[in-house]
């Protein structure tokens, strides 16, 4: 679904004429980021023109926020604009979207609050909804990022208020993440797939999450796919339902400071090690079949005969009772 | 543009100073986001005149010294209007550590520093004056460090005078010259060099001065004392008509204040070169 490229002239614009886009996905500019481009700017000026399109006499902003704030804080009477036509409200969303997909610094959950709009448009400019692949093809998302988008979409309306605050702080000073939220919900949904009894309280277990990993309980966010393999278990190493629901009842306790290393340790751990090695002794039996099979015992080399020796000793004193 | 700031966070801070400033100078004609002069490359979140000539604005930023105040401080010192400037922070930033540092140097670069807390209630940290006007305490104290305790007490209580009213401070600051001089002029007479009315205008005494063979080598004190006095002596007086007259006045009164002290010092050296001992 690409974007025709409309015909452009380059103006030199007043910023005072110039409107932000209310699409513009990136909700969050940040001081320190925007401060360090307006020292360039005010140095060396805008070298990058800004694109614009017309629209009843003012210029409304299609790429360069950042550029256009800078220049109206230091006063700056002109600022390089590329203008194009004006388009569609579907095809300016998805410019918006493409813009910032294309760029470093953008924040997911900023992407994210535009999804929506960008289906509701396509099913009202182009009367179907669109599939993951297309809106991948229409924003440049990956199909990673559109579903990583949807998992912060999902959210409660009050922990998108408590993502954005966090996102107004610097990137230094910002202890919740989004990261944290898309993982955290990817392990919400593969518990409560499995465990959906944990959906009446979906909420008290978020609270207990965030707040345990506010106060460090919670060390890393990647221990949440710990808490995705607690309720796995249950399909994939055949553990109770019971054990698992009392393990992550354990975590998902505000009141204690239990968390999820230590609760997969002590619940899963061993026998997961174990399914592990179990595939790969399964692997190696089947080389050996193949070995012995097809008569190639002579070519097997001093170092891995020797290796199978040490691992013959070992099996002895597994073996053993 | 989110409350004038170059932030996303501005509005909640914007919102808070204007309803301090609209409490503090009844109700002014607050402007937002628009140029105070086409010449200055900085555009205030908020500024309004607090009188005809001078303009009070403020930059709203989510920490104490934005780097816009950093960047512009000479053009704002420089444009042809007296202006004041506060920055307004979160409070939670100005009480920051790493930020303390920074917020010493917004107060001796001559910017005040309003602080948001989060019912939105404004407090006032330290206050401004107009850039045009403001000389760093820091400059003042080292400047005088090396001169007897009544004279440098005498300094420091012009300059908290200079501070609040510009002509008043220099109008001070010629007063000590006045009275460096005098004193010199009584210890001239009792060494018999001279013989003059200490009763007389000051002028009328430096010019004796200047006209007596044995002060001969502090003629360029006593000419500069002289000549100090008579420009500064009424810097008080006349306030101004316009904007740029209240420039043009503050601008004079801070070279006026920094050349004062250049006097008091060299007259002081002069004097102690000859044996005149000086009292203030």
């Amino acid at each position: 679904m690409g974007i025709q490229n409309p015909p452009r002239r380059l103006k030199q614009l007043h910023p005072s004429q110039i409107r932000p886009n209310p699409e513009n996905p990136r909700l969050i500019f940040r001081q320190e980021e925007m401060e360090s481009l307006m020292v360039s700017i005010a140095k060396h000026g805008v070298q990058v023109p800004i694109t614009v399109y017309e629209d009843k006499g003012n210029f409304v902003l299609l790429d360069g926020e950042r550029r256009w704030r800078c220049a109206k804080k230091l006063n700056l009477h002109e600022i390089p604009a590329l203008v194009q036509q004006k388009p569609t409200d579907l095809e300016n969303l998805l410019l918006m979207s493409n813009i910032h997909a294309l760029r470093e610094q953008w924040d997911y959950f900023t992407i994210a609050t535009n999804l929506d709009r960008i289906i509701d448009l396509f099913k009202k400019e182009r009367k179907y909804t669109p599939n993951e692949i297309e809106l991948s093809e229409a924003t440049g998302l990956t199909r990673g990022q559109i579903r990583r988008c949807q998992l912060l979409l999902g959210l409660p309306e009050r922990y998108k208020e408590l993502l954005l605050d966090e996102l107004e702080l610097p990137k230094g000073r910002q202890k919740i993440s989004e990261d944290l939220f898309i993982e955290m919900e990817k392990s919400l949904k593969t518990v409560t797939k499995r465990l959906p009894e944990f959906n009446d309280s979906l909420d008290d277990v978020r609270d207990a999450l965030v707040e345990k990993f506010r106060n460090g309980t919670i060390g890393a966010v990647t221990d949440f796919r710990q808490l995705a393999k607690i309720a796995t278990a249950i399909d994939n190493l055949g553990i109770k339902q019971q054990t698992a629901k009392r393990a992550l009842t354990k975590i998902f306790n505000p009141n204690n400071s239990v968390n999820i290393r230590e609760v997969y340790k002590s619940t899963v751990e061993f026998e997961y090690d174990e399914k592990r090695a179990a595939q790969h002794i399964e692997f190696l039996n089947d080389y050996f079949d193949e070995i012995l099979e097809e008569d190639k015992k002579n070519e097997l080399d001093e170092d891995f005969i020797e290796l199978l020796t040490r691992l013959y000793e070992i099996l002895k004193r597994l073996l053993r009772d | 543009m989110s409350g004038g700031g170059l932030t996303t966070s501005g509005q909640f801070l914007t919102d808070a100073a204007e309803e301090y400033f609209n409490g503090l100078y009844e109700n002014p004609s607050l402007r937002t986001s628009t140029q105070i002069d086409p010449s200055l490359g900085w555009t205030p979140s908020i500024h309004f005149k607090a009188s005809n000539h001078l303009t009070i604005a403020a930059e709203v930023s989510e920490t104490p010294y934005p780097a816009i105040l950093r960047l512009r401080h000479a053009d704002i010192a420089n444009v042809q209007v007296p202006i004041a400037v506060y920055s307004v922070c979160p409070e939670e930033a100005y009480l920051e550590k790493k930020e303390q540092s920074n917020i010493r140097q917004l107060q001796q670069h001559g910017y005040g520093l309003l602080t948001v807390d989060g019912d939105g209630h404004v407090q006032r940290r330290f206050g401004c004056i107009p850039l045009i006007q403001h000389i760093p305490e820091t400059e003042i104290t080292g400047v005088i460090k090396e001169i007897p305790r009544p004279i440098k007490l005498r300094i420091r209580d012009a300059f908290q005078n200079y501070e609040l009213n510009a002509g008043a401070g220099v109008s001070q600051l010629s007063e000590i010259v006045e009275a460096l001089a005098i004193s010199a002029a009584k210890g001239a007479n009792t060494k018999g060099w001279l013989s003059v009315n200490l009763t007389l205008p000051v002028a009328r005494i430096l010019d004796e001065m200047f006209a007596c063979p044995q002060l001969k080598s502090a003629a360029a004190a006593i000419g500069g004392a002289r000549s100090y006095i008579s420009v500064y002596r009424n810097a008080a007086h006349h306030p101004p008509r316009s904007k740029k007259a209240a420039y043009i006045k503050y601008r004079d009164c801070q070279h006026g204040f920094r050349e004062g002290i250049r006097r008091i010092l060299d007259f002081r050296d002069s004097m102690k070169k000859l044996g005149i001992q000086i009292r203030c």
